[in-house]
């Protein structure tokens, strides 16, 4: 259709080359978003999520678990009365009113860009 | 008296014309943006002393076996830029492109700039090649437009890439008004859900199926594309991690200081002070803005049809300009809300930008080349 076009374009011509190539650029990336949204059914497993649940009524936090064969090389005990001073102190509750019946590592889901917005996002404040 | 006449005349000096005085003036305009504003000084130091370099009289770096002639042999046959593109594609996560693919289609519709241009490019008199050329600046990626060029209209090469790669760095002052003017402030306010955790399987399986899909699709987007998914795959096989480091580190700079310097040689002050040039400033600014433009508005389309669940900023970063234009995006999502994150949607349609300009490449090239 476009054979020899060259050194003179009309606009009729400029207006058709413009319809097609959005036409094909939009035909060829919605293709590919198609073949990606199947990747999510194939590969995408939602039984990774880990749920946080909070039994308010009975002032116990339960922060979910899974007895993860723990890494042992970290001081247990200082990390259980770390996070056992976070849940308190975002409660606003004293330690002596919550239980933590077991913790258990989740594994970073995260990604690196979002980690580096919100680093950013600090930077910006300090 | 006669010897030192002769030395006279061969010295620069003597053969130092005011055109070129100019260009030496604008090279050291663009080591001012460079150094002191911190422009995009990676690019616009190798661009603005080859530029320099090319001007100066009798020194015949662009003649025949010249030296920067010889380096130029790499962008005239359209080497670099798929090289660059190589880099690119292993410094690239198209994790937030995978976990929501419809930004693709934010990426295809910010291409509209593209066209736009090169249809004021016909009206304003440029040949098609030439207006094909020019309407790429609105693709916002500097390979792709290097690339385009170099096979379409190589003389236009110095204006063209001053042109895309400035407004490549201006890119936070020009996309903001047009993203307050095309959207509301409750838009703007939108939060988005977090995207779902994306697999190494399927950031594997991505530029294989994408290289195979576009490529038979648009053979001639196979320099662009096939390099960026090649790239990718070295990054996120992570069996070759000492060639994702080489492409993302040694070889992007080193292939961004050939490049530079050759394209800046392109601009001979004949050739570069021209009223063209003036023209493809003026047109290269309404490429960008119209890609943002459109790009935004697709992303109203979106907010209306998710009913309000894509924040129509995302859209803006459709033009590419990897990562400046999700950043703008990111910092404009939080003046309206504080609480904001928009980065990560924004790297979606930001990545589908580059895929998007080189499809659009693709095509001119099919159609002019």
């Amino acid at each position: 259709m476009f054979e020899g076009l060259g050194e003179k374009v009309t606009m009729s011509q400029a207006l058709i080359i413009t319809v097609m190539s959005m036409g094909i650029v939009f035909l060829a990336l919605l293709a590919i978003s198609y073949i990606i949204s199947g990747f999510e059914k194939v590969f995408y497993k939602r039984d990774n999520k880990t749920v946080v649940k909070k039994d308010s009524q009975n002032k116990k936090v339960t922060k979910n678990m899974d007895n993860e064969k723990d890494k042992t090389d970290e001081d247990e005990e200082e990390l259980i009365a770390v996070i056992a001073a976070a849940i308190a102190a975002n409660l606003s509750k004293s330690i002596k009113d919550i239980k933590i019946r077991s913790i258990r590592r989740v594994p970073q889901s995260t990604s690196i860009w979002a980690k580096a917005g919100r680093e950013e996002q600090i930077y910006n404040k300090l | 008296m006669e010897i030192l006449q002769e030395f006279w005349t061969s010295t620069g000096i003597s053969a130092l014309t005011l055109k070129e005085t100019i260009m030496i003036l604008i090279a050291c305009g663009l080591f001012y943006l460079a150094i002191k504003k911190e422009y995009e000084p990676y690019l616009l130091i190798p661009i603005g002393f080859g530029m320099l370099l090319v001007n100066l009289p009798l020194s015949g770096v662009m003649e025949e076996s010249g030296l920067l002639r010889i380096i130029y042999w790499g962008t005239e046959n359209g080497l670099y830029p798929p090289l660059i593109f190589l880099c690119v594609g292993a410094a690239t996560d198209f994790g937030p492109l995978i976990a929501n693919p419809k930004s693709l289609l934010l990426g295809a519709a910010a291409q509209f700039g593209i066209f736009f241009t090169f249809i004021g490019a016909i009206l304003l008199g440029f040949t098609g090649p030439e207006a094909a050329s020019i309407g790429i600046i609105g693709g916002a990626d500097g390979p792709t437009a290097l690339f385009l060029t170099s096979q379409l209209a190589p003389d236009l090469l110095g204006a063209i890439a001053v042109a895309a790669y400035s407004y490549m760095a201006l890119v936070p002052i020009i996309q903001p008004p047009i993203m307050k003017l095309l959207t509301t402030e409750e838009q703007r306010k939108i939060k988005m859900e977090q995207l779902r955790p994306v697999s190494k399987k399927e950031k594997v399986i991505f530029p294989i199926v994408v290289t195979v899909f576009t490529i038979l699709l648009l053979p001639s987007s196979a320099p662009l594309i096939g390099m960026l998914m090649f790239g990718n795959l070295i990054r996120e096989a992570g069996v070759v991690p000492k060639l994702a480091e080489t492409a993302q580190n040694s070889l992007l700079y080193i292939v961004t200081i050939l490049l530079g310097i050759t394209v800046g040689a392109k601009a001979k002050a004949d050739v570069f002070l021209t009223v063209d040039t003036i023209k493809i400033v003026v047109l290269g600014l309404i490429a960008f803005s119209i890609g943002t433009a459109t790009g935004l508005l697709f992303g109203r389309l979106m907010h209306k049809l998710t009913k309000g669940k894509v924040n129509p900023l995302i859209g803006a970063a459709g033009v590419s300009a990897v990562p400046m234009a999700a950043r703008v995006v990111q910092k404009e999502g939080q003046k309206a809300n504080p609480s904001n994150f928009l980065l990560m949607h924004a790297m979606g349609p930001n990545v589908a930008g580059v895929i998007g300009s080189a499809v659009a490449a693709g095509i001119l090239l099919n159609i002019f080349g």
